[in-house]
């Protein structure tokens, strides 16, 4: 299943929530097909898809801008070794120019067949390389913060993803306050809501490359991923 | 009945062919046929051709009252420089502008992000930003433009380090492509030289599982042709800049 995690406005934490919501499916997975003895695709793999400004954890070999102009294969440049599975982006402008954004919707499908959840941190804004995840996404997941100005651009990627016919999942109300305005959010989505608290360890976690799940599995910001991540999960199976 | 007109005209070297499609009465499916000896160049929207154009010419449905076509071509221009081939009434059909339902229509509609060549630094422009840095160690400037990964030392792959260490060093993008293809080198040689089944596994395994072994095993002529356009071309400029002497004396004498 192809997960399109956007958002619209930079910074409000695409791909903080990308990153520890595959960890959590990972863990899902594993958890269900332990139960069921199936031998089901591996479990998640994150696509770092701002191929302008990457910001996932990156290492040395090929990377998403290496495949899109067709220099590797879609899983030569899958890590498998760090704590969530990732397919990194180049960091150079050199490599966002010679990258071939066609070949994205292919690149997906590729990792599809391996892995049961292909979870794409989308970039910024709305251009191609938000609407073609979107276009390949079996769903989306809409990350806002609760300032106007990010549930504004939210708002046009929402209507986008509706025109691409992704369908919306959840939307994510990061940072938010004690208390959240989750209904009035998911009334002007029309898509439930799950709000992430402001939190301290997560924005360190990220900083060092790790999930939360990992680092402290007991914070209320943990707990709201791993729902969101049932959420997403039930999703999958509707 | 459907009425076709075209013509051609020669503005800076490249032939400009326009086709008037009139008279439609219902949405209908058209194709348009380049007759010019040379390539076809579409219209283009974001630098994706419209849809419904290809290299032989347009194929797609339109709307009903008189349409435009238009493409160029390098190729001399001819009294009849495009053919209607076919037309079929397609009333229930969407106009195919209207959809979004191809990557190339998504990249129409929103516009590739990629950044314009302009600001991409080149492998030239790099090394004069190294000549011209002094400190030889602490930041360069080519790692202000292109900051790279912590990690990516000559020593984080041994096999590469060990098999061939470059005497001269490489543009960046120049070396990363050739370590990829190394490794699929690397693997390859693995596979060939299994006579074993303990050593098959090992070598199957470290390719990453038979869908790895396939993407060696498919990706074995293309690399193979490339290296060698690689290799010849790099041949034939390096001569050439052998041959050219800039004379900096004579010219500065000149100035």
């Amino acid at each position: 299943m192809i997960l399109a995690v956007t958002g619209g406005k930079g910074g409000v934490g695409k791909s903080t929530v990308a990153y520890n919501l595959a960890a959590e499916l990972d863990a899902l997975e594993r958890t269900d097909s332990r139960d069921s003895h199936s031998t089901a695709n591996a479990g998640s793999v994150v696509v770092d898809g701002d191929l302008g400004m990457a910001d996932l954890p990156s290492s040395r070999g090929p990377d998403l801008h290496d495949v899109l102009a067709d220099r590797a294969d879609p899983h030569e440049a899958v890590r498998e070794d760090g704590p969530v599975t990732l397919v990194p982006c180049g960091r150079t402008l050199a490599g966002a120019r010679s990258a071939d954004l066609r070949g994205l919707t292919d690149v997906f499908a590729a990792l599809e067949r391996t892995y049961r959840w292909v979870v794409v941190d989308s970039p910024a804004g709305m251009h191609a390389d938000v609407g073609l995840p979107l276009a390949a996404a079996d769903a989306a997941v809409l990350v806002t913060t609760p300032e106007d100005a990010a549930l504004a651009d939210a708002l046009r990627v929402r209507a986008l993803a509706r025109e691409l016919d992704a369908g919306l999942c959840r939307v994510v109300l990061n940072r938010a306050g004690p208390n959240p305005a989750t209904g009035a959010v998911a009334d002007r989505f029309g898509a439930p809501a799950v709000a992430i608290p402001k939190s301290e360890p997560l924005a360190t976690a990220q900083a060092h490359g790790q999930p939360l799940r990992e680092t402290a599995p007991d914070t209320s910001a943990r707990r709201s991923i791993e729902s969101l991540a049932d959420a997403v999960y039930s999703c999958s199976s509707v | 009945m459907v009425t076709f007109d075209c013509r051609a005209e020669r503005v800076d070297g490249v032939t400009l062919v326009t086709a008037t499609v009139g008279n439609i009465a219902e949405p209908t499916r058209i194709t348009v046929r380049n007759r010019l000896d040379g390539p076809l160049w579409p219209p283009r929207t974001q630098g994706v051709p419209a849809a419904g154009w290809s290299e032989d010419g347009f194929e797609g449905v339109l709307r009903p009252e008189t349409q435009a076509l238009g493409y160029a071509t390098p190729a001399p221009p001819s009294a009849q420089p495009a053919e209607l081939v076919s037309t079929e009434p397609a009333p229930d059909t969407t106009i195919a502008d209207d959809r979004l339902d191809s990557a190339d229509a998504v990249l129409r509609e929103l516009g590739d992000p990629s950044p314009p060549a302009a600001a991409v630094p080149t492998a030239e422009s790099v090394h004069v930003a190294e000549a011209a840095s002094v400190g030889p160690s602490g930041p360069t400037p080519e790692q202000d433009i292109e900051p790279q990964p912590a990690g990516r030392q000559p020593s984080a792959e041994p096999r590469t380090a060990a098999g061939h260490q470059p005497d001269q060093q490489l543009p960046d993008a120049v070396s990363q492509w050739l370590e990829t293809v190394a490794g699929r080198v690397d693997r390859a040689e693995r596979l060939a030289e299994a006579d074993s089944l303990s050593a098959a596994t090992a070598a199957v395994r470290t390719a990453d599982g038979l869908s790895g072994v396939r993407t060696v095993a498919a990706r074995g002529e293309t690399d193979e042709q490339m290296l060698r356009a690689l290799a010849r071309r790099a041949e034939r400029l390096a001569d050439r800049r052998a041959a050219a002497t800039v004379p900096t004396e004579t010219l500065s004498r000149l100035a």
